[in-house]
């Protein structure tokens, strides 16, 4: 190892080399960390895994836990990923694009007139009222209004055990100060 | 493997978006080290990554998103992976621990970005167990059979990069790279910090120029990352180290506009930044709330203020709280995202 290292700096004036240290040009460069040490103990908790590939066409792989309890990470199947890839490309065109100035008016009356949306998903609620909070930056009241108060119709039934209860709050935090700014 | 749907071609790199040639030409074009806005777990969503790119940012990355789900779950693509048409130049970062799962996850992106990076950096326990992350530098052998698969199948067309931490022993982190450039990475980014070692500590930037004066292939190009707060810094690292690009992280989180030489965060960003969250949507309270703060504390704004903003409870409340505080301008409005000192309403104590 030292004759690799001092070979490998022939050409940079290698004064000594040490063992956690080089010398070069009479400044030192620190190549191990000294502050390693200090942590031991928080290494010991972040042991290193190698997972292992069960089956390199699906990607299962097994892994092992510090605990040294193995478990699998299941493959997935030429015939899943298939799936994937439909749904990705074919139904959904690749990932979420959402330019400047695409959220538009005529695009939520279209999503809040389609039945099959699951209000029950977060993500949808947070898209849907996106509509609501960039009428609301924007300072134009009064599609603000109309936007908060169909997607409050829609959100007040799923409200179980106030779940929503900020979700709805801002809903009516908005078409109160939207009524009072319309006006 | 035969498929029935017809997957886009990689997408097409020019001088403008290919992250190799702007990293390779930036000293000579702008005489400086590429500027690179890098991955932040949570926070490097779209909107701030627009934010970033108003403000001399050459390249700007995702956060890591994790292949095993995004190539099963569409609800996880949903959730990780949102773009636009000038979201570019774009690395998306990947937390993977098998080829299978890496060639799916880069099918799945190339034609939607302009870079796709490993993450070798992320010291997060859960990950590492997965043999994610920073584990991957003690695991060389795989971590290279992944970069070699990429490559071997995609060549030039789409670009690999690693982003990795220097091991206790920096001969170690010598030889992974250049085993890295034998497999045919297009560029590295060096954190200059171990796994273990606390961001309180200063970055390690003797190892990283040793680095750069030990790998064998001097034509691939590195990257610096770790302690760049200003402009100047990465100009100091950049001249110290002698690599082609500098990192900065958390940096930007705070000062998104650091690389266009402002020494605290510019009032405009943080008008820029709000525009844009309305405008793309979907950015959940909890991170555009801290994503304010950590700017708004770097611009000065006193404790109290800060204070009352932690303590709003939506976006509706926070947009009322600063037209009630400052003069919060719209896209539209004059002078919107120009305003440097922060414009408080008259009633408001000056700092």
């Amino acid at each position: 190892m030292m004759s690799e290292l001092s070979s490998e700096f022939s050409s940079l004036a290698v004064a000594s080399i040490k063992a956690n240290s080089v010398i070069v040009n009479d400044k030192t460069i620190n190549l191990k960390d000294e502050h390693a040490d200090s942590h031991a103990n928080e290494r010991r908790s972040q042991a290193l895994q190698r997972p292992v590939t069960i089956d390199g066409n699906t990607g299962e792989v097994l892994v092992r836990k510090t605990t040294g309890k193995t478990r699998i990470r299941r493959g997935q199947s030429t015939e899943e990923y298939q799936e994937q890839l439909e749904q990705y490309f074919l139904q959904q065109k690749g990932p979420t694009r959402t330019e400047e100035n695409a959220l538009q008016k005529k695009e939520f009356d279209q999503l809040i007139a389609d039945e099959s949306f699951d209000y029950s998903l977060k993500q949808i609620r947070q898209k849907m009222v996106s509509y609501a909070q960039l009428y609301y930056y924007e300072r134009d009241y009064s599609n603000c209004l109309k936007v908060s108060e169909l997607l409050l119709q829609k959100f007040e039934p799923i409200n179980k055990k106030n779940k929503l209860l900020k979700e709805l709050d801002e809903l009516k935090h908005m078409i109160e100060k939207s009524k009072a700014r319309c006006t | 493997m035969s498929l029935a749907v017809q997957i886009p071609p990689p997408k097409k790199l020019n001088k403008e978006n290919d992250p190799l040639h702007i990293i390779k030409t930036r000293r000579e074009t702008h005489n400086r080290p590429a500027t690179i806005a890098g991955p932040m777990v949570r926070y490097s969503k779209l909107a701030f990554r627009q934010t970033c790119r108003e403000y001399d940012v050459d390249i700007v990355y995702t956060p890591m998103i994790l292949a095993r789900e995004f190539v099963r779950n569409g609800h996880a693509r949903m959730a990780d992976f949102t773009t636009c048409d000038q979201d570019t130049p774009l690395i998306v970062q990947v937390g993977v621990n098998n080829i299978a799962d890496l060639l799916k996850f880069a099918e799945m992106v190339y034609p939607y970005c302009d870079g796709i990076g490993i993450n070798c950096g992320c010291p997060i326990r859960e990950q590492i167990r997965e043999g994610i992350g920073s584990a991957l530098i003690y695991n060389g052998e795989l971590l290279c059979s992944m970069v070699k698969a990429v490559k071997d199948k995609y060549g030039d067309s789409v670009r690999l990069e690693t982003k990795i931490r220097i091991h206790d022993d920096v001969e170690d982190t010598v030889k992974l790279c250049n085993s890295l450039c034998e497999a045919g990475v297009d560029w590295i980014t060096i954190h200059g910090r171990t796994r273990t070692t606390r961001s309180s500590v200063p970055v390690n930037i003797d190892a990283i120029k040793y680095l750069r004066e030990n790998i064998k292939y001097k034509n691939v190009p590195l990257v610096a990352n770790g302690d760049c707060f200003t402009l100047e810094d990465c100009h100091r690292i950049g001249e110290y180290t002698k690599v082609d690009g500098v990192m900065a992280v958390r940096g930007l989180l705070a000062n998104p506009a650091l690389f266009d030489g402002y020494q605290k965060c510019p009032w405009g960003a943080i008008e820029l930044f709000v525009h844009y969250t309305m405008q793309f949507g979907g950015l959940p309270y909890q991170l555009l709330q801290h994503h304010l703060y950590t700017m708004l504390e770097n611009t000065g704004l006193d404790k109290p203020l800060l204070r009352e903003l932690m303590e709003l409870k939506s976006t509706a409340y926070l947009i009322d709280w600063l037209d009630e505080k400052f003069d919060f301008k719209r896209k539209g409005d004059p002078g919107f995202s120009k305003g440097v000192e922060i414009p408080f309403r008259d009633s408001q104590p000056k700092i």
